[in-house]
């Protein structure tokens, strides 16, 4: 038992960056598609189309400042915590990161057609980056309660 | 992730108008638009290219009636999301209605023991009340009435945008939530076909066209005072 919480504590403590790097890699590559068409599509604009479709890089950074907030001796009594707040804001970064994507590259299409929205279409994505940084500052916040030693 | 399976080929597709008859050209050609569908995988290009030949008269094959329905069916159920298929089987039952009043308008009389071959749920109500203006369904397909109007005036243009907008309006409608996904590909090429359509409708041109077709029947005949004296 005492070794399973230990393996566990190991995987919470690299989850946040794990999960958060799998969340931007499915987002930005969401988003870069959409960038790359609307590219083919147009003649100009194509620096922002790129700029949008690396929104969703930021969980990746968010998850390795977690990591590293996290990074302690595992043992007994501090893996139960370091495998619950890894995990869960890893997961939390990583969809955030696939929806991002997701948001990103319909911003891409729509200001495509229509320029003079760009601004307002990236709204959403900004929105759901918000929701990611709430998950990557209490992941730091609670993580001060978890014993170091 | 198959809903934003084909995202980079959607965003390299200029948008179509959100108005039908506002369309003055198509808003790409049918080359740059086959150079862009070579992103679709082998299932879904497969897919495509039977949906294409179910609906569009100039991928079809000149059979009787019964065979082009069996070979319809057949290939119907060989497309493999059932949006698609329902997507495909609500035009062809729409043109198996319209082909039913274009018949009756014709002269025909078909009675509930005469076969009459067509897509769709609907071919019992055709069969049961061909004399009535609308086969006994025009609570459920309110255009019948107005599509069978047309027939009897002969307003081929009226009834032809009649088609149009139905069609426009029922893609339209599904388009809802398939944004980067292959039933948003085959819903932007079966716009695509509408939009290339309208925009092809030209007086001048049309004129053109019926006298090669006129000339090119009458080339064969010699009328009879020809090389008499």
């Amino acid at each position: 038992m005492a070794e399973l919480l230990v393996i566990l504590g190991w995987i919470g403590l690299y989850a946040p960056m794990a999960l958060g790097a799998v969340g931007s890699i499915i987002g930005c590559s969401i988003a870069g598609q959409a960038a790359i068409g609307a590219m083919l599509d147009t003649e100009t604009g194509h620096g922002r189309y790129i700029g949008v479709s690396a929104m969703a890089s930021s969980q990746v950074i968010f998850g390795i400042v977690v990591m590293f907030t996290l990074n302690r001796p595992v043992n007994i009594d501090n893996a139960a915590g370091l495998f619950s707040v890894g995990v869960l804001s890893g997961l939390a970064l990583m969809f955030s990161g696939v929806y991002q994507g997701q948001c990103c590259a319909a911003a891409i299409h729509a200001s495509k057609a229509k320029p003079e929205i760009f601004g307002l279409s990236i709204v959403p994505a900004a929105i759901v980056e918000g929701f990611a940084v709430f998950a990557f500052i209490f992941a730091l916040v609670i993580s001060g309660g978890i014993p170091k030693v | 992730m198959q809903g934003f399976k084909y995202t980079l080929l959607l965003s390299s597709l200029p948008v179509q108008p959100a108005e039908l008859f506002s369309s003055r050209l198509p808003v790409i050609s049918r080359i740059q638009l086959d150079k862009r569908l070579a992103l679709l995988d082998d299932d879904d290009a497969a897919d495509l290219a039977r949906i294409e030949s179910l609906l569009h008269w100039s991928k079809m094959q000149e059979w009787d009636d019964a065979a082009i329905i069996s070979a319809g069916e057949r290939e119907l159920a060989l497309i493999r999301s059932d949006f698609l298929r329902d997507v495909v089987s609500w035009r062809l039952e729409l043109r198996t209605l319209l082909t039913a009043l274009r018949r009756r308008h014709a002269g025909e009389n078909i009675t509930v023991a005469d076969p009459f071959y067509g897509f769709g749920s609907h071919l019992q109500f055709i069969r049961r009340y061909w004399q009535k203006p609308d086969f006994g369904l025009g609570n459920t397909l309110p255009w019948l009435k107005q599509a069978q109007q047309f027939i009897s005036e002969d307003h081929a243009l009226a009834l032809d945008k009649l088609m149009l907008e139905l069609n426009w309006k029922q893609y339209e409608r599904l388009s809802v939530g398939h944004y980067f996904d292959f039933p948003a590909v085959v819903l932007y090429v079966l716009r695509w076909y509408l939009i290339n359509r309208w925009v092809s409708y030209d007086k001048e041109r049309a004129l053109l066209r019926f006298n090669e077709l006129i000339s090119a029947g009458m080339a064969d005949v010699s009328l009879e005072f020809e090389g008499k004296p």
